[in-house]
């Protein structure tokens, strides 16, 4: 009975310093989850806060690469995993599967149950400690990962979600079933992101809509969830993704920045009035 | 003088000493004392190990149940399975070691059977979304659908000469027309039969690619019939069977491997040269359920998807 106490109070314990839980969903790949889950983070570190990352697409993990950190070993302590930080200051945690893959070409071929049981330790095993955000990064879908990261929260609370989509039609209605899936499962929408909205050349500056204009924000208005903003298709943005370098360090002054910064902002006030 | 004591005779006659015999006594009521403490002691671990075990099964059930399943599970299909000592107290135990797990799936045979009227299966993968390939799903099957090279088969012919009646025209020609519309029957048989089946059950955009959503899905006794975008070209998925576009499908990996096999076993594809199947990202329950059913027929290969920036192409 000790032992079953114990375990609870652990798994509380894990979760009880995190401040704001927020899930980035989205019904469609390819759209930029792991893109934005990324820049949202650095953004809200550079405004000074305490930012933790949960990587739960096992079969695609793609953080570690984004962030630029390798692939170092993951350490145990008393009260479980300890987290990957990025910095010497431990304002930006990680974790993700990749850190646990001896080859980075292996693939992860799980069925929905060990995915699941996956998940569960990586929400109640890991020590992230005292965090402002930790934000979860999803596969697409609407499926074992999202149902087995909202089971394992229950007992934490999750503030929301935010939904990222790209313009076009065939990406919108993705996201649509996504919203159902919000709205079955009990998920506040905390706000709808347009990624790769237009691109603006870097030579001419002429922004040209590639993926078309404006399907997320008709989204929202057709759903009632709020629009958090735009982020347009930068090529130094994807090339800072690749290398893993810090976009928000490093191009202050993009449209780009301005975007994230501004979506982070309204983000993090809306975690705050609720 | 006192009489010798047992001691004294007993050395003198050589006999063993008796109070070494009364220690060898003691000692040996002193084992089965200890025997019987050690006994006791047991019986009380096993009741508290099985009231332990008890608050652990109902507190725990399903993290328990995952942890056996996963962790430590020997596999559904191992010799082990249902036999080892990590499968206790998983609640499929009984069923794996009665053998019925290990015992091939009896859809395969009938897929495979389904399967014999289609010449070539292609397998559109990529571990990364969003890098097309539905898109060029989409677009390979129209261009296959296209081909007007192919030669018609002598069952071709047949057939065309079996479906068109002939007749007497007023002017005393012979003409033909057709019995009916016959929709396996390709109006222009020098295309191939192609089918596009999408298997993405969560996020299905096939339908609205090939300009067919709302379309429905019909049941006859031969089985669903797919959606035809030309009459050489017929597609299905799940897309079909939701009423509305904002419906979820928020399906664990046993379900979505249910639907997967009634696509692949009850849709009447009828004779196909091409059966292009569109798959979701990653490499989880969709695609090891899509080889496990297709593992009785000869499947072509896979196409793997990529755009220039994406690592996850490798995993898959």
């Amino acid at each position: 009975m000790s032992q079953i106490r114990n375990m609870e109070q652990q798994n509380d314990g894990n979760l009880s310093q995190v401040r704001h839980v927020v899930l980035v969903l989205s019904g469609k790949g390819g759209v930029g989850k792991s893109t934005i889950t990324t820049e949202l983070a650095l953004a809200l570190r550079h405004a000074g806060k305490k930012v933790g990352i949960l990587d739960v697409d096992l079969c695609g993990p793609s953080i570690p690469r984004m962030l630029g950190v390798g692939r170092p070993d993951v350490h145990q302590c008393d009260s479980g995993w300890v987290p990957v930080y990025t910095d010497a200051q431990k304002s930006l945690a990680l974790m993700s599967i990749g850190f646990l893959l001896e080859d980075p070409d292996e693939a992860v071929v799980w069925r929905g149950p060990k995915k699941t049981a996956m998940i569960a330790q990586f929400v109640s095993d890991v020590a992230w400690g005292e965090l402002d955000v930790l934000l979860v990064d999803t596969p697409p879908g609407t499926s074992d990962e999202h149902l087995a990261v909202l089971e394992n929260l229950k007992k934490h609370r999750v503030d929301g979600a935010v939904l990222v989509t790209t313009p076009q039609a065939v990406s919108t209605g993705d996201v649509r079933r996504e919203i159902t899936f919000c709205k079955k499962t009990g998920v506040r929408i905390l706000g709808i992101i347009e990624n790769m909205s237009g691109f603006v050349c870097p030579h001419c500056s002429d922004c040209s809509n590639i993926f078309s204009k404006g399907g997320g924000e008709e989204l929202a208005k057709l759903t009632g969830s709020p629009f958090l903003g735009a982020v347009p298709l930068d090529p130094l943005l994807s090339t800072s993704i690749e290398e893993g370098g810090d976009f928000m360090q490093s191009f202050p002054d993009s449209a780009t920045f301005s975007a994230i910064s501004s979506i982070s902002q309204a983000l993090f006030s809306s975690l705050q009035a609720a | 003088m006192a009489p010798p004591s047992c001691y004294l005779l007993r050395r003198a006659v050589g006999a063993p000493h008796c109070e070494k015999k009364k220690k060898k006594k003691k000692k040996k009521k002193k084992k089965k004392k200890k025997k019987k403490k050690k006994k006791k002691k047991k019986k009380k671990n096993l009741l508290h190990n099985q009231i332990t075990a008890i608050f652990f099964l109902f507190y725990f059930h399903e993290r328990l149940t995952s942890c056996f399943l996963c962790r430590h599970c020997p596999g559904t299909g191992s010799e082990a399975a249902g036999k080892s000592s990590s499968c206790e107290g998983c609640p499929n135990q009984k069923i794996c070691a009665s053998g019925a797990t290990a015992a091939p799936d009896p859809a395969i045979a009938e897929i495979g059977a389904k399967m014999s009227t289609v010449k070539h299966k292609i397998l559109v993968l990529s571990g990364k979304g969003g890098v097309g390939k539905s898109t060029f799903s989409a677009h390979l099957a129209h261009a296959l659908a296209a081909d007007g090279t192919k030669e018609l088969s002598d069952e071709v012919q047949l057939r065309l000469r079996l479906h068109f009646e002939p007749f007497q025209t007023s002017c005393g020609c012979t003409c033909s027309s057709p019995r009916g519309d016959d929709p396996r029957l390709p109006a222009d048989s020098s295309q191939p039969p192609v089918a596009l089946l999408d298997v993405d059950i969560c996020g299905p955009s096939i339908p609205r690619i090939m300009g067919v959503e709302g379309e429905q899905v019909h049941q006859s006794g031969s089985g669903w019939s797919p959606v035809y975008v030309e009459d050489n070209l017929a597609v299905m998925s799940i897309g079909f069977l939701l009423t509305s576009p904002d419906d979820a499908v928020i399906w664990r990996g046993p379900k979505k491997n249910g639907m997967i096999k009634q696509f692949l076993r009850d849709v009447d594809w009828g004779e196909l040269d091409y059966l292009i199947v569109d798959t979701p990202p990653g490499t989880s329950d969709e695609h090891l359920s899509l080889v496990q059913y297709l593992s009785s027929t000869h499947v072509d290969g896979a196409v793997i998807v990529t755009t220039p920036q994406v690592a996850d192409a490798t995993r898959e």
